[in-house]
């Protein structure tokens, strides 16, 4: 019998090889012998994913007290009772079932967990979320049918990523560092006392809440070191005030509304927007340097929309801040008649970067268009996002114009 | 850069860890594969080409040497290899490629099998 060396092979080399396989197979290997016992059972960190396999049962899984748990893609999931070493886990595909925990077992060393497309029974995922005292990272995504997450009790948490989910809850994570949800609702419970000292990003895209009006207002309180605010899908807004002393980003963005209010922060360097219409915001913070505007108009424009629109870009008066707007046009009717503003001013912007037209129907009335912009702003620099039929009669119009001076 | 280790295999006399016959197999690889690159077809074709001929045991050679030689892609490659040369086949085929023979007591052999019924399902006849 020829000498077998591949099962002499260093340990690492070996669970490389296992890595190729799917999870079936790199199970298997269990049983040939007991180097490769060994190797299996010392694989501490496992992510396999892949297609559904259906099974039919899942007592067969009872793996107390090893070192070594895996996790994979089946249809049911068996999660040994105890899985001490569990480090990092990517559940992808498969499904969690509620029963399946026990009372006291304890995800004691699960660090990073993420669930992609995980069917849950009853609310195995909060029985699994309550089971990992040491979480660090949390990312949930298109998970169906989860109505309510709690993330409690989880000192060590400190990057959660919430995706598709209906509400969520999470309180007393002192080492959140970066949150990013996209939730209907999200209540962050705290104390007076509690403050989310190591908070640097928040990233909310929330459908119906309140959460302008109960965090906005103690967003500094709350979340001292704030470095980066993502606040998008704004709906139910009466008026936004973003006051805090660190916050050096932010960006707002709304479908619906017109977003009204005042931002004052010290330290903001980029600010971002998007939305259909022009905001009224005042803007109040001396550092500001990128300024981003994405305006997707679908409505008629007329000379006054260009005139709310200079108004508007004029209350940058920072000195050092570059304007970048990209706009959208999708009516076709679009009037500039710059006889109307013959009382304004006729300087045109000229801190402004980069102008880039999204979307440009050929029906338009381009010659309106790039006069009432170019009333507006100078930009350094414009482009325009090609459709599928390059519309040659607009880039003749602006060429036109550009070499008019 | 890729060969620091080749470099130092070289300049080590008393290196038992590559033979030569393995070193001329590995190392044109990586102008190989610099040269076809952009067609992954050639590649494929290539690899299988290397691999025909290739035993268990000269694969383990050549996965210790692309280890060896800190040869990321290499070692890869090897590595699925077994990988697929043994994917989805029973336990005992694997035993005979392996060469290798159970080591368990007969009782403890059985129980494992028990308690991964789940990965024998759909396993190819030998």
């Amino acid at each position: 019998m020829q000498k077998d060396r591949i099962s002499e092979l260093p340990e690492p080399i070996k669970q490389h090889i296992l890595f190729f396989m799917c999870p079936e197979d790199a199970a298997r290997t269990t049983v040939l012998s007991k180097t490769w016992q060994q190797t299996w059972n010392s694989l501490r960190r496992l992510s396999f994913a892949f297609g559904f396999v259906d099974l039919g049962c899942t007592k067969t899984l009872e793996i107390h007290q090893t070192e070594k748990v895996f996790v994979q893609k089946l249809k049911l999931l068996p999660l040994p009772r105890e899985a001490k070493s569990l480090a990092i886990s990517n559940l992808m595909g498969c499904r969690l079932v509620e029963s399946f925990f026990d009372e006291n077992a304890k995800f004691t060393r699960l660090k990073e967990l993420t669930l992609v497309k995980v069917v849950q029974d009853g609310n195995a995922i909060q029985e699994l979320l309550n089971r990992c005292p040491m979480l660090e990272a949390f990312s949930i995504d298109k998970c169906l049918n989860v109505y309510c997450l709690k993330l409690f009790n989880l000192p060590n948490l400190k990057m959660a990523k919430i995706n598709r989910v209906r509400m969520f809850y999470i309180n007393e994570a002192p080492n959140l560092h970066s949150l990013c949800c996209r939730v209907k609702m999200i209540s962050i419970i705290c104390s007076l006392r509690t403050t989310y000292n190591n908070s640097r990003k928040l990233s909310i895209r929330i459908g119906y809440n309140s959460f302008d009006v109960m965090y906005l207002p103690r967003l500094n309180s709350m979340f001292p070191l704030l470095e980066t605010l993502d606040f998008n899908d704004i709906r139910r807004l009466d008026e936004v005030k973003i006051s805090h002393d660190r916050l050096e980003s932010l960006s707002l963005s709304s479908k619906f509304n017109t977003i009204t209010g005042q931002i004052d922060c010290n330290n903001l360097v980029s600010y971002k927007y998007e939305g259909k219409t022009i905001p009224s915001l005042l803007i109040n913070c001396p550092r500001l340097q990128d300024v981003q505007l994405k305006l997707l108009t679908d409505y008629p424009l007329d000379t006054w929309w260009f005139l709310r629109l200079k108004q508007y870009l004029e209350t940058f008066k920072q000195p050092g801040v570059f304007l970048n707007l990209q706009l959208q046009i999708e009516s076709s009717m679009v009037e500039f008649n710059p006889e109307l503003l013959s009382e304004q001013s006729i300087c045109p912007l000229t801190n402004f970067k980069h102008l880039r037209f999204l979307h440009i129907e050929s029906s338009q009335n381009h010659r309106d268009i790039i006069d009432g912009i170019l009333w507006t702003i100078h930009p350094e620099m414009i482009s325009v996002k090609l459709l599928s039929q390059p519309d040659s009669a607009l880039i003749k119009v602006k060429y036109f114009v550009m070499s008019d001076g | 850069m890729k060969f620091c280790t080749v470099k130092q295999y070289f300049d080590d006399e008393n290196n038992n860890n590559v033979t030569n016959g393995i070193a001329t197999t590995v190392i044109p690889l990586p102008n190989k594969h610099l040269k076809i690159k952009a067609n992954n077809k050639e590649m494929e074709q290539y690899e299988q080409e290397l691999l025909r001929n290739v035993m268990p045991q000269e694969l383990t050679k050549l996965i210790l040497a692309a280890n060896y030689l800190n040869f990321k892609e290499a070692l890869d490659f090897f590595c699925r290899t077994v990988a697929n040369a043994i994917q989805n086949k029973s336990v005992d085929y694997v035993r005979k490629f392996f060469g290798l023979e159970s080591d368990f007591e007969p009782g403890e052999e059985e129980k494992l099998c028990k308690e991964f019924a789940w990965s024998f399902e759909g396993v190819d006849e030998d």
